[in-house]
């Protein structure tokens, strides 16, 4: 298995929010703010890793049968110990995140990993595909956010940098204005990857 | 049937160490959240009252009498009592909203913040600024505060002013037949 091509399969090919278009609640709900959505998509890559690589150790020691729960129980542990690390170290992240923290734990982009590719493959590659879909997800989830904090606060990252007679759109920065922006982004990236695949 | 065991067995397995790892990390980060909960109110409680020495809880079982309140805390100056700082929870547009009341032993108004929110941004996060919040500030806590007579509602947003309002009204009522 190329671990180059495992890389930007994560990442941009098979884009778990552009391309695979799952995990869509968190996406839509964590993505108001661009250092929210940077926050979750760090908080998922650093699950996604610890999972995918468990996951892949005891690959040759899970039976079949019972593979699910073995997944959930491993994920759900990492996820635990990822919200107790950031609410003790992070508290403004863990406070603005709330309950889309814990519930990580059904976020579909880790269990889909966790069976697709960790179960099936070395530590090594897993360990890479889950810090490519993580990062992937942070991608998306970072320019989900920035430009809803653009338009709807005016600010980037905290930061002000529309000009002072603007009048944010609050629209933007609500549930609605997620789905409007998630649909415009999904339609910019298919017509980039498309372009790529015909090549 | 010894496959049944079997799996059971490797299951047990995993949760028991997925248990151990839990246990580690929450022996760990437990004492840090705990302390950083208390830092958060005390960061608050500074502003709204600014020349206390220091902060110390209220310990009554009175406090629990109404059921907004979550703690209330006692501001000491130079040995006596200068105000109380009550913390509120009520429920807001988004969920519920954390506020925290200071008021003078004189029976006025302190200050309030809002410590925890979720109300929609832009809208019902007005709350939180200083142009809703600078309002309550020298009221007097002789009788309820009602929205638009004492103070003016954010536009728009109903169900969040009145959320702060109520838990005020709280923390006045708490002043008024328990700690003054």
């Amino acid at each position: 298995m190329n671990i180059r091509r495992v890389f930007m399969d994560g990442v941009i090919f098979n884009n778990p929010t552009f391309v695979q278009v799952i995990g869509m609640c968190p996406t839509l709900a964590v993505s108001n703010s661009a250092v929210n959505g940077f926050g979750m998509g760090l908080a998922a890559t650093a699950v996604l890793i610890g999972s995918n690589v468990v996951i892949s150790m005891l690959r040759k020691a899970t039976p079949d049968e019972i593979r699910i729960p073995i997944f959930i129980v491993v994920i759900a542990t990492f996820v635990t110990i990822i919200e107790m690390v950031v609410q003790a170290f992070f508290t403004p992240l863990y406070e603005a995140l709330g309950i889309f923290l814990p519930l990580i734990v059904v976020n579909c982009i880790i269990l889909a990993r966790a069976e697709a590719f960790a179960f099936k493959n070395s530590v090594l590659s897993s360990a890479v595909d889950g810090l490519a879909n993580g990062l992937g997800f942070t991608l998306a989830l970072t320019i989900l956010g920035t430009i809803r904090e653009l338009f709807g606060a005016g600010s980037v990252f905290g930061k002000t940098i529309m000009w002072g007679s603007f009048e944010p759109m609050s629209i933007i920065v609500q549930p609605s204005g997620g789905f409007l922006v998630l649909g415009i982004l999904l339609a910019i990236f298919s017509i980039f990857t498309a372009k790529k695949a015909s090549v | 049937m010894q496959k049944v065991v079997k799996l059971g067995l490797i299951l047990l397995i995993v949760t028991a160490v997925s248990a151990g790892a839990l246990s580690v990390t929450n022996n760990f980060t437990k004492d840090i959240i705990e302390q950083k909960a208390i830092e958060a109110n005390l960061a608050y409680m500074r502003e709204i009252l600014p020349d206390a020495d220091d902060f110390k809880v209220v310990e009554s079982s009175a406090i629990a009498d109404i059921i907004e309140v979550e703690e209330a805390y006692e501001a000491i100056k130079g040995g006596d009592t200068s105000g109380y700082v009550i913390k509120t929870k009520t429920s807001g547009y988004g969920g519920d909203v954390l506020i925290l009341t200071g008021i003078n032993v004189d029976g006025t108004i302190a200050g309030m913040r809002v410590a925890s929110q979720s109300e929609t941004p832009n809208l019902g996060t007005k709350i939180t600024e200083d142009e809703f919040g600078s309002q309550f500030e020298g009221l007097s806590t002789d009788k309820e505060l009602k929205l638009n007579e004492d103070v003016d509602q954010v536009t728009g947003a109903t169900i969040s002013s009145t959320a702060a309002i109520k838990g005020i009204n709280a923390s006045i009522k708490l002043f008024e037949s328990v700690l003054k």
